[in-house]
């Protein structure tokens, strides 16, 4: 009897301790972060643009279908890797990260990965080939530790290739050619065109996809879900985006003259079989504002870049941007940053989705193409960067956006003052690809990271990668060794530290003080100068863009003047970028310029000695 | 020849190795229950391998094998395989094909206090079918597990009760000639109970059994691949539909001469399925239906006469079954109906069997009959092709010209009616009903341990001729060779046994 009341009590005992640990580690682990505003304002930061599958492998867990042979391949890179390199980017002097999207994407299809990940299939899951919440969490988390702000990748305008256009209502894919392609002279040269028919991405009909067969038309072909759950090819999530009206369903842009066409632009699939959204519709709008608010309110992250934006309404734009900063605000997430993606170099296009309340800035497209393609990387005159500038006030959005981002006072920022410069990115070929001078890039990175602006720098850039168009401009970047010695990770790390030390470099506003027509041997050929001044500081910054030849901020051999600038007469002005000119000092002219001379492909932050 | 319908697939029945009980006189083949009470008739305990040993204080414990088998070798005299030709649900099993259970069985027993014991015994039956190493080459074997269950009973006085539970086929008796058990044949796992009852005049049992099968068919399991969680895709049950079948038996014999070597008996059979609802997912992986709830009854009966014992006629019997199965129940346990009505269930079909089976014993000869009708109507609408009535008649003879050799002569011929025009030669203006008939003609020298019909093993060599007629053949598809033929041979040698193995 006394064993049977000891085994009692020990088994109550154990019941309780059980209980007991179970309780202790019922801790709320998973539950979302509290909203905090990381950012004071974001003309501070520099953007550091992460494919997370090429950047680091930090978990060998979520390796899953890797085929690092292919450059369209899942590569192993997640999200742990980044925080194992928190080291290496802060070193840099990076202040913010733009990661690949976070959502689960459509594994494979056509034999290529979806490592992008630009194929939603699950709009709310994370991408286990990064990892889980948890790790998105901790790698947020980390990054604010160490004052970097994480930016989240948006897709709204499409999902992955997850239905096909029955057209010929047979209830399975088809792709088929018609036609012979054959000329009949003896019917007055007749035609039998040669057609190719995929039921995956049809081209647009206007009217909608229309069934056919034999007999003709047929109306509106339905559409089917498909089911490939190998390769998440599975009808998408939440639920709500299995409803068939929630697409436009006319058939994929008919490239290359419909990326001209605004009907196509907006209503047609993406070419690769990519969806599209039917985002005109209200409740397809606040579902997008229910999904994308939900991946910062579980994480505490800081922006948006948003994807395809010129493939969406205005209409969209305005409530989802709405949305987003007013869910956002009452959580507690102020100063919240979306930028949009424009694939174009139309600079009023860009500009307009900066207005009437839409974003807080857009990807600077058209910067891209005249200023470092055109003058860094062809050559070209100077002054293409004083036209592009001096279009901006009358292209892009001049006044804050309601809740929009603010700087340090909580005064708005107009979208002209907020623009995302950069040189290169993942969809476009890298700086070095087209022109391989490692002098150039580091001369289009001086004017980068001194001019106005929201600078974002691809990955890799610092260790020279160059790698053409897509995919080959997404290589791994292990390989790298993540090496801090290089001569362009020093360049860019003391860029990045002056632009924390002179807070003009970062907020100042921006005044062009030279450029150039000339190209040549001219004097101030590839010449372009700019004073940036914040809270009575100034920074003058003198870049040479010329391949060969130094120039100098003066005109007076061609019978012109000299540069003005806004330092008095006398002053001293101090080059503060170490470099191995000793050429240093310059002295402001009692006319009150200054000739300031500058060696091919590098540049000089001035500032009072 | 195979079945020209989808008829539900039959499991491959173990030979009835005794037409109750007058087959045990016969051969002692069986291994039965321990006796009950008074009931000296009744089953005897064959003296078989049985391994006896003391477990604990007098719980006496016996290992126990049997077996039945039939293994054959034989052509159709064109240098292929002989195969069986039937165009009926359940032909004569003259040119059937090779089978053959292993039983293991484990029983304890008290010993006897105050007039009552104990027993229970485990048992455990494994099926080989047909495809043997020494003729396909293939170092491997489709078999099944036909009996895997554990059985408690007392017995005491008059009374006999038993519980079981497990996996077992469980049945009655059956058509020997045409390998069919034409009342009561379930295959299910679940469990029972029996209670048998002596009496000065006879014996009474009642059988009742529940249990449960879930098909590896989209009817009733599907099994569909989603996303993982994580990576990749995973397997998920989406549709477990398990089809519960209850039944239940009553027989009540009627002894005629003491000991009950010549008798009546009646028995009542009862069945009922129920398939529960389900959603199945649809094959373009998204979409979705219900399946909707189905079920199904069956009742029959039986009346048998026996003698056994000695005599002219010692070993004889007849048995007529009569048989109504309506909806599900009309398919038989493992079948998926077809021909359903727009409701989709079996709400509708039916069955009408009626079944005879005989064997008359004398000291020179043997007669062995078997015959069934069976009128089968799908829930369909329309009576079509699927919906049909069958028949067989067949009979064998053996000569028992000495104590082991016996040669024999079996006939028998078979014919179904469809309810529809065949769907290869129906024509929009004469629709053209098939009626394929088969007529098979047998010469057996058989060699036994005794001059029985019953007695096993037995070697037989045989010859058969299948004669067809031009419906029976168009019953073949156009691109099977046996469709030119309106005669097929069968020469072959084919040994069957049983001993020990009687576990229904």
């Amino acid at each position: 009897m006394r064993h049977m009341r000891l085994g009692l009590l020990l088994l109550a005992l154990l019941l309780f301790a059980s209980w007991s640990v179970a309780s202790c580690f019922d801790v709320p682990v998973n539950a979302p972060p509290k909203m905090t505003t990381e950012v004071e304002d974001w003309r501070d930061e520099i953007i550091y643009q992460i494919l997370v599958d090429r950047f680091e492998n930090g978990d060998k867990n979520n390796d899953y279908n890797l085929d690092l042979r292919a450059p369209t391949g899942w590569h192993g890179g997640d999200w742990q890797g980044i925080i194992d390199r928190l080291d290496y980017i802060e070193e840099l002097g990076v202040t913010a990260l733009w990661i690949s999207p976070n959502y689960k994407n459509v594994e494979q299809d056509a034999g290529i990965s979806g490592y992008h990940g630009y194929w939603p299939q699950d709009f709310v899951s994370t991408n286990p080939h990064f990892g889980d919440m948890n790790k998105l969490r901790e790698l947020v988390a980390e990054s604010h530790k160490r004052g970097i702000k994480v930016i989240f990748d948006v897709v709204v305008n499409h999902i992955g290739q997850l239905f096909y256009y029955d057209i010929n209502l047979n209830g399975r894919p088809d792709e088929h050619v018609e036609g012979s392609g054959l000329v009949y002279d003896q019917y007055g040269g007749a035609r039998s065109d040669l057609v190719r028919v995929t039921e995956w991405d049809p081209d647009f009909d206007p009217r909608g996809i229309h069934s056919r067969t034999s007999l003709g038309e047929a109306g509106i072909a339905p559409i089917r879900w498909v089911y490939m759950p190998e390769d998440n090819r599975v009808p998408p999530m939440p639920k709500v985006f299995q409803n068939d009206d929630w697409y436009n369903r006319k058939g994929r842009v008919v490239t290359p003259w419909g990326w001209n066409h605004r009907e196509q632009v907006v209503l047609a699939d993406f070419p690769g079989g990519l969806k599209d959204i039917k985002t005109s519709l209200p409740e397809v709008q606040q579902e997008m504002i229910r999904v994308w608010t939900h991946w910062i309110l579980e994480t505490n992250a800081d922006g948006f870049r948003i994807d395809t934006v010129k493939h969406v309404e205005d209409e969209f734009w305005k409530v989802f941007a709405a949305g987003v900063r007013k869910e956002l605000k009452a959580a507690g997430k102020n100063n919240f940053l979306m930028f949009g993606e424009i694939f174009d170099g139309d600079d009023a296009l860009l500009g307009h989705y900066t207005k009437d309340g839409m974003l807080d800035s857009v990807f600077y497209f058209s910067h891209k193409y005249q200023v470092f393609d055109d003058v860094f990387k062809r050559g070209g005159a100077t002054k293409k960067i004083e036209d592009l500038y001096n279009a901006r006030q009358a292209n892009y959005g001049t006044t804050p956006h309601p809740n929009g981002i603010v700087d340090a006072n909580g005064q708005g920022i107009a979208p002209t003052r907020a623009l995302v410069t950069f040189l290169d990115n993942h969809d476009v070929a890298r700086f070095l690809y087209e022109f391989n001078q490692v002098e150039g890039l580091r001369a289009a990175l001086f004017y980068l990271l001194t001019a106005d602006g929201i600078p974002c720098i691809y990955y890799g850039t610092e260790q020279d990668f160059e790698g053409g168009n897509d995919p080959a401009n997404r290589e791994d970047m292990w390989p790298s060794q993540f090496d801090t010695s290089g001569t362009t990770f020093k360049h860019v790390q003391q860029l990045n530290q002056l632009r924390k030390k002179y807070a003009p470099l970062r907020r100042g506003n921006f005044q062009l003080r030279w450029t150039s027509e000339r190209t040549a041997t001219e004097q101030d050929a590839g010449i372009v100068a700019f004073e940036r001044s914040y809270n009575g500081e100034s920074v003058l910054v003198v870049v040479n863009a010329h391949a060969s030849k130094t120039s100098e901020t003066s005109a007076t051999s061609l019978g012109g003047g000299g540069m003005p600038v806004s330092f008095a007469p006398g002053t001293v002005l101090v080059n503060v970028f170490q470099d191995d000119d000793a050429n240093k000092e310059f002295v402001v002219a009692a006319d009150g310029t200054v000739t300031v001379s500058v060696k091919p492909r590098s540049g000089k932050i001035l500032v009072k000695k | 020849m195979e079945e020209v319908a989808a008829e539900p697939e039959q499991p491959e029945p173990a030979p009835v190795v005794q037409p109750e009980p007058a087959a045990v006189v016969v051969e002692p083949v069986v291994v039965e229950r321990p006796p009950l009470g008074r009931d000296a008739a009744g089953p005897v305990v064959a003296e078989a391998e049985a391994e006896a040993a003391v477990v604990d204080e007098g719980i006496r414990s016996e290992f126990i094998f049997g077996s039945y088998g039939r293994v054959r070798a034989a052509t159709d005299l064109q240098g292929s395989t002989a195969r069986p030709v039937n165009v009926v649900t359940y032909g004569s099993r003259i040119d059937e094909v090779s089978y053959a259970e292993l039983e293991f069985r484990q029983r304890f027993l008290t010993p006897e206090r105050n007039t009552s014991t104990f027993h229970s015994e485990v048992v455990a039956t494994l099926a080989f079918l047909d495809d043997f190493f020494h003729y396909t080459g293939r170092f491997e074997q489709s078999l099944a597990m036909r009996n895997l269950y554990a059985e408690l009973g007392w017995a005491g006085g008059l009374v006999d009760v038993s519980l079981w539970g497990g996996s077992r086929m469980y049945r009655g008796d059956d058509v020997y000639l045409l390998d069919f058990w034409p009342l009561d044949n379930l295959n299910t796992v679940g469990g029972g109970t029996r209670v048998a009852m002596g009496q000065d005049f006879g014996r009474t049992e009642i059988k009742v059994h529940a249990g449960v099968n879930r098909l590896v068919d989209p009817y009733q399991l599907q099994v569909v691949r989603v996303p993982g969680i994580e990576f990749g895709a995973d397997d998920v049950v989406f549709l477990d539909r398990q089809r519960f079948i209850v039944s239940g038996r009553a027989e009540q014999q009627l002894w005629l001469a003491p000991q009950g070597r010549t008798g009546l008996k009646l028995a009542v059979y009862g069945e009922s399925q129920h398939l529960p609802e389900g959603t199945q997912r649809l094959a373009d992986g998204v979409n979705e239906r219900t399946v909707p709830e189905d079920d199904g009854w069956l009742i029959g009966t039986q009346l048998g006469f026996w003698t056994a014992g000695e005599g002219l006629f010692a070993g004889s019997f007849a048995n007529l079954f009569v048989r109504y199965a309506s909806d599900l129940a009309a398919y038989g346990e493992f079948g998926i109906p077809y021909g359903v009505n727009l409701e989709e269930t079996s709400q509708g079909a039916s069955e009408l069997l009626v079944a005879l089976s005989g064997n008359l014993e004398t000291p020179w000869a043997g007669l062995l009959v078997g015959a069934y009708f069976k009128d089968f109507a799908t829930a369909g609408r329309e009576s079509t092709f699927r919906d049909y009535w069958e028949t067989i008649v067949a009979a064998r003879v053996h000569a028992y010209v000495t104590r082991h050799i016996h040669p024999g002569v079996e006939i028998s011929h078979q014919v179904r009616q469809h309810g529809g025009p065949f769907p290869e030669t129906e024509s929009y203006s004469s629709p053209r009903f098939e009626v394929p008939a088969v007529t098979k003609l047998s010469f057996i020298q058989a060699f036994s341990m005794e001059p029985s019909m019953y007695s096993r093993p037995q070697l037989r060599l045989i010859y058969t001729a299948s004669m067809l007629n031009e419906s029976a053949q168009r019953s073949y598809r156009p691109q099977d060779p046996r469709r030119e033929l309106d005669v097929q041979h069968y020469l072959g040698v084919m040994v069957e046994w049983w001993f020990n193995s009687a576990s229904y």
